[in-house]
């Protein structure tokens, strides 16, 4: 099987995650932060350099970088930790249903407003100026995507930070497509959070995710319980990471992403991982152009995609493609990918988007093979 | 022994880097006497001065409960 399905998650993950996660269950698989005793003392210094790591990485602080287990709950930590009663959010066309549902609910349930602004893909000037128009005075945050999940669409980062800055809003981004594959800094690009999945481009093992906080808001916790911390008292304790981190964390999901953490670094870091995909995905274009009824959703950017590419060949939903690759041996991802305001955006809502994601281990001759199976099926789909 | 105390696993080992940094050798462990009003804490047993070091914390800004000791 040809794996193509790294926007989902990455995959095969490095042997160095592999050997560290057994060797965790194995040799000192104790609770972290709970126990005096030696090996749960390892296991809490491993914690501790793990959030050190993802500091680093995203320039944030250790004490204010938290574990989650995806980016989803991230998200969700955000939304429900730091919204009130009458606040208005901004997000953008691209969103997730990560972002998405939070906040219906709780436009649903009367305690916020939002609205959706549209990105442009060829023009960062009109995007911006999209987010600008819909501030109000009771607008509280702006939240929006790195990069679509679906199209690839890589948003002006930089540029909505200081929007938010400039009119006193929190901004916080989702970089579930990103973290691993684009330099992003906390502090140096005015992000209040970031939310990101460790198993997708930091090679972590499933359920792992993190929220880096860069400001120093306060957030009500999602979870009250067991910190190890404070044990006397009812109440959550106000010190971060525990406040937002009630129960036992996943401590062989953690230790593997300390080891993927390494990875990326000898891979080059999220430059070399970008250059790496873009370059495939290039190919993959070249080849793409030339195939019969296949259309594919990039041609219209001007400020450089993600690394995921979406196509649909005419008249067949993206499932059916989907299928026929799978039955070639190539896993990649069709339908909606949870993005309902994407597709409504791209107006692909009929036939949903086969998805290609290449990861670092993906090579160039995969991509070609993948090209002649995609021709083999436009050409079948002529015949018929 | 003296030892710094941290209400959180994270800001002991915070502490425990800044000290490593400065060259000085410390140990995190749970608190072996915890305040009844706190409940589970965590102690830095420091090797040397405890002073210099509780200064240098506290001057990084990192959350502390104050400094005890074992034979205290």
């Amino acid at each position: 099987m040809i794996y193509l399905d790294n926007a989902a998650t990455s995959f095969p993950k490095p042997a160095c995650v592999l050997q560290a996660v057994t060797e965790c269950l194995r040799c000192y698989g104790a609770n972290p932060g709970r126990g005096g005793h030696a090996l749960s003392v390892r296991a809490g210094e491993i914690v501790f350099e793990t959030r050190q790591k993802l500091a680093a990485l995203f320039d944030g602080t250790p004490e204010r970088t938290v574990f989650t287990k995806n980016c989803t709950e991230a998200i969700n930590t955000v939304l429900h930790g730091v919204l009130c009663q009458g606040d208005h959010v901004i997000i953008s066309s691209l969103e997730h249903n990560a972002v998405l549902r939070p906040l219906e609910q709780l436009r649903k349930t009367g305690e916020i407003t939002y609205d959706v602004a549209f990105v442009c893909p060829d023009d960062d000037a009109q995007t911006l100026r999209n987010f600008a128009d819909l501030i109000r005075p009771e607008t509280r945050m702006i939240f929006c995507t790195h990069v679509s999940n679906v199209f690839g669409t890589r948003l002006p980062l930089d540029r909505l930070a200081a929007l938010a800055k400039e009119h006193g809003l929190l901004f916080g981004v989702d970089a579930a497509q990103s973290a691993g594959a684009e330099p992003i800094a906390l502090g140096g690009q005015h992000i209040d959070f970031l939310c990101v999945p460790g198993h997708k481009g930091l090679f972590a093992p499933m359920g792992t995710g993190a929220l880096l906080l860069g400001g120093d808001v306060d957030l009500l916790p999602l979870m009250q319980g067991g910190t190890g911390s404070l044990s006397l008292s009812a109440e959550q304790p106000t010190v971060y990471p525990d406040r937002l981190e009630s129960g036992t964390l996943n401590l062989p999901g953690i230790v593997g992403w300390h080891k993927g953490l390494e990875f990326l670094q000898t891979v080059g870091g999220p430059l070399a991982v970008r250059q790496k995909e873009t370059y495939l995905l290039q190919i993959l274009r070249e080849d793409c152009a030339v195939i019969p009824h296949l259309h594919l959703y990039d041609e219209m950017y001007s400020g450089g995609t993600g690394t995921v590419l979406s196509c649909v060949m005419e008249g067949m939903h993206s499932e059916e493609t989907a299928r026929l690759l799978d039955d070639a041996g190539f896993a990649v991802r069709a339908g909606y990918h949870c993005a309902m305001l994407a597709h409504t955006c791209y107006d692909t809502t009929k036939s949903g988007t086969v998805r290609v994601s290449p990861g670092v281990f993906s090579t160039k001759q995969q991509i070609k093979k993948l090209s002649f199976s995609l021709n083999q099926i436009a050409m079948r789909k002529k015949i018929c | 022994m003296n030892y710094m105390k941290f209400s959180t696993a994270t800001t002991g080992a915070a502490a425990q880097q800044l000290l490593r940094s400065n060259g000085i050798v410390s140990a995190l462990k749970r608190n072996p006497k915890p305040d009844h009003r706190e409940g589970c804490t965590f102690a830095l047993y420091v090797r040397g001065d405890i002073r210099s070091a509780e200064r240098l914390v506290r001057r990084a800004g990192i959350p502390l409960l104050g400094v005890d000791g074992d034979d205290t």
